[in-house]
């Protein structure tokens, strides 16, 4: 995910395979020497308490709020949404670009909505989406939908593009056609684009449905961590505004390295497909 | 055996057009194969060898002309003319040596029993000698097992006519003996019908009935039929005169000057990289 520290990313993968060890511990040690000079700060007073709030009491407050079962809600909330608008999106996904890759019109279609559409942010899209379909759950999915579509679909398209002849023509040679090609040959075989593809669409996805629910509070009472955020905030609650963010935090941390690395693993990696 | 026409080329030409350039990669080919022949296609690079063995598996459509497969038109790929590519990449790296044979066969038998199909599977791996490598993934392999995988995928679904485009053409020296004689003998255990297609002159005389001689230009330079007995004997003086018959038929007439990519297929491809001996017979 591009808002989190890629070093760090990089070498936690790497690290549960043993062979830097010593770079991950070095960061760990690293972000604990922070944390300590973080509490020291605070402790001077150099800032009203309220604002800058010592690691303690944000820990403590982090401790609070899971025991009152609200931050666990508000997570558990922004997950699902944010697994039924990848859900979705990547299901939308697969049908645009294998459809462009049988229709060349189509083709053309996808990637002149692909070329103006992609560049714009996604939280662009909120103020349209809330007059259309007013504050909810619903429109934070659309907007998820609509912010990982596009990645999604330009990596998808492009892996479908660049699979071997070869496969693809050993396919036809077993009878495959349509779609059905598209399924069992060329979406396997484009699977590395996919994988990167969906790195992407998460971080983007998530950044937005954060964003969403925190700028306009688009989600209603019934909200997510960004909600979260966002009444905290209101009532000056500042560290559990910095609970949140930990949360928000490593929920990143554990779907990019623990989730997509262990994926990867278990299929691209495994096949020989990853160096792609 | 009767010999039962099979595949049947009247007169096939194929042109491409690349920009403003036409390239006739065929040009009025016609041969008749009979079921379980071994058949070679032989000519220099350039020749149309390939678009020849694709126009056969429907890969291409030729230019005009038809060809026949069992008294029927070629339309498009189909199952009863397997191809095996010189490309290695060809399995589907996502399933396993077993798994890809027991794709082609739940696309080509889905009436079996799941059982049925793995015992398939398992057997036409013993026929290419990867039993033992039945879990493993393609990207573990080498690229003469990864071969054998492919022959094993083709011949799972049995097709009536097995289509080789130079399978070995990347493998060492060894291998690729190894590698011939084994596909020998699967012909022999299993009657199919083969299409092969060679740079090399000793390949060829090895294993088929019939050759193929392809011209620059895509024309049929010469059609030889090989009836030396079985197993080819390589110091037979017979294999050594047809040997040079066929050299002579590949040698570049003079006035069109030998690719040297002829030269970076490796030792194995020598006989038309050697230096012309004897008289030039030009087409
Ligand atoms: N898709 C294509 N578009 C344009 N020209 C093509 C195409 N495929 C083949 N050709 C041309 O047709 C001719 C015959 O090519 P082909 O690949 O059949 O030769 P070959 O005998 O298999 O050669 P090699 O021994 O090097 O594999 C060549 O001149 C080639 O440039
Ligand atoms: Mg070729």
């Amino acid at each position: 995910m591009r808002c989190l520290p890629l070093d760090l990313t990089a070498t936690i993968s790497q690290g549960k395979r043993g062979d830097c060890l010593p770079k991950y511990l070095r960061q760990v040690g690293f972000l604990c020497a922070l944390a300590l000079g973080w509490e020291l700060v605070a402790r001077l007073h150099i800032w009203p308490e309220l604002l800058f709030p010592p690691v303690t009491s944000i820990l403590g407050s982090l401790a609070t709020e899971f025991s009152q079962g609200e931050i666990a809600g508000r997570t558990w909330h922004s997950l699902s949404l944010i697994a039924t608008g990848l859900s979705l999106a990547c299901l939308a996904s697969f049908l645009a670009s294998a459809l462009a890759m049988l229709f060349p019109v189509l083709a053309d279609a996808l990637l002149a909505l692909m070329a103006v559409l992609h560049p714009l942010p996604a939280i662009a899209i909120l103020p349209i989406l809330l007059l259309w379909f007013k504050t909810g759950p619903h429109s934070i999915v659309i907007l998820i939908v609509f912010s990982a579509f596009w990645p999604l679909t330009a990596s998808i398209y492009s892996g479908l593009r660049s699979v071997p002849v070869t496969q693809v023509e050993a396919g036809r040679n077993l009878g495959l056609k349509g779609l059905r090609l598209v399924w069992h040959v060329m979406l396997p075989a484009a699977l590395p684009a996919l994988m990167a593809g969906l790195r992407v669409s998460w971080a983007r996805a998530w950044q937005a449905s954060v964003a969403a629910e925190m700028v306009f509070g688009a989600s209603g009472k019934d909200g997510g961590l960004g909600w979260f955020l966002y009444i905290r905030r209101y009532f000056l609650e500042v560290p559990a505004v910095f609970a949140g963010m930990l949360v928000i935090i490593a929920i990143g941390l554990f779907v990019e390295n623990l989730l997509f690395t262990s994926l990867e693993h278990h299929t691209i990696e495994r096949w020989g497909m990853s160096s792609e | 055996m009767k010999a039962v026409e099979q595949v049947e080329f009247r007169q096939v030409t194929k042109v491409f057009t690349a920009g403003r350039r036409t390239i006739t990669a065929l040009d009025g080919v016609s041969f008749t194969v009979k079921q379980g022949e071994f058949w070679t296609i032989i000519g220099p690079s350039g020749s149309g060898k390939t678009t020849l063995l694709r126009c056969l598996a429907g890969f291409e459509t030729p230019t005009s002309g038809e060809i026949l497969m069992a008294g029927q038109k070629v339309t498009g790929p189909g199952r009863d003319r397997m191809m095996v590519f010189q490309d290695l990449a060809q399995l589907f790296p996502w399933r396993t040596v077993l798994g890809n044979v027991t794709f082609a066969l739940s696309l080509a038998h889905p009436e079996e029993t799941l059982r049925r199909r793995q015992e398939l599977a398992r057997y036409n791996l013993e026929l290419v000698g990867l039993e033992d490598y039945a879990n493993l993934y393609p990207h573990q392999l080498s690229g003469g097992m990864k071969q054998r995988v492919a022959i094993a995928r083709a011949l799972g679904v049995r097709p009536q006519v097995l289509l080789m485009d130079e399978p070995f053409g990347s493998l060492d020296a060894i291998t690729r003996t190894t590698l011939q004689s084994e596909l020998l003998r699967i012909w022999a255990e299993t009657k199919v019908t083969v299409v092969f297609v060679t740079h090399n002159i000793e390949e060829a005389l090895v294993a088929s009935d019939h050759i193929v001689v392809l011209a620059r230009g895509g024309k049929v330079h010469a059609l030889v039929t090989n009836t030396l007995p079985r197993p080819r004997q390589l110091d037979d003086p017979r294999f050594s005169r047809l040997w040079q018959h066929l050299h002579r038929l590949l040698e570049p007439a003079p006035h069109i000057p030998e690719p040297s990519s002829s030269g970076a297929r490796g030792p194995e491809a020598l006989p038309l990289a050697k230096p012309a001996t004897g008289s030039a017979s030009s087409p």
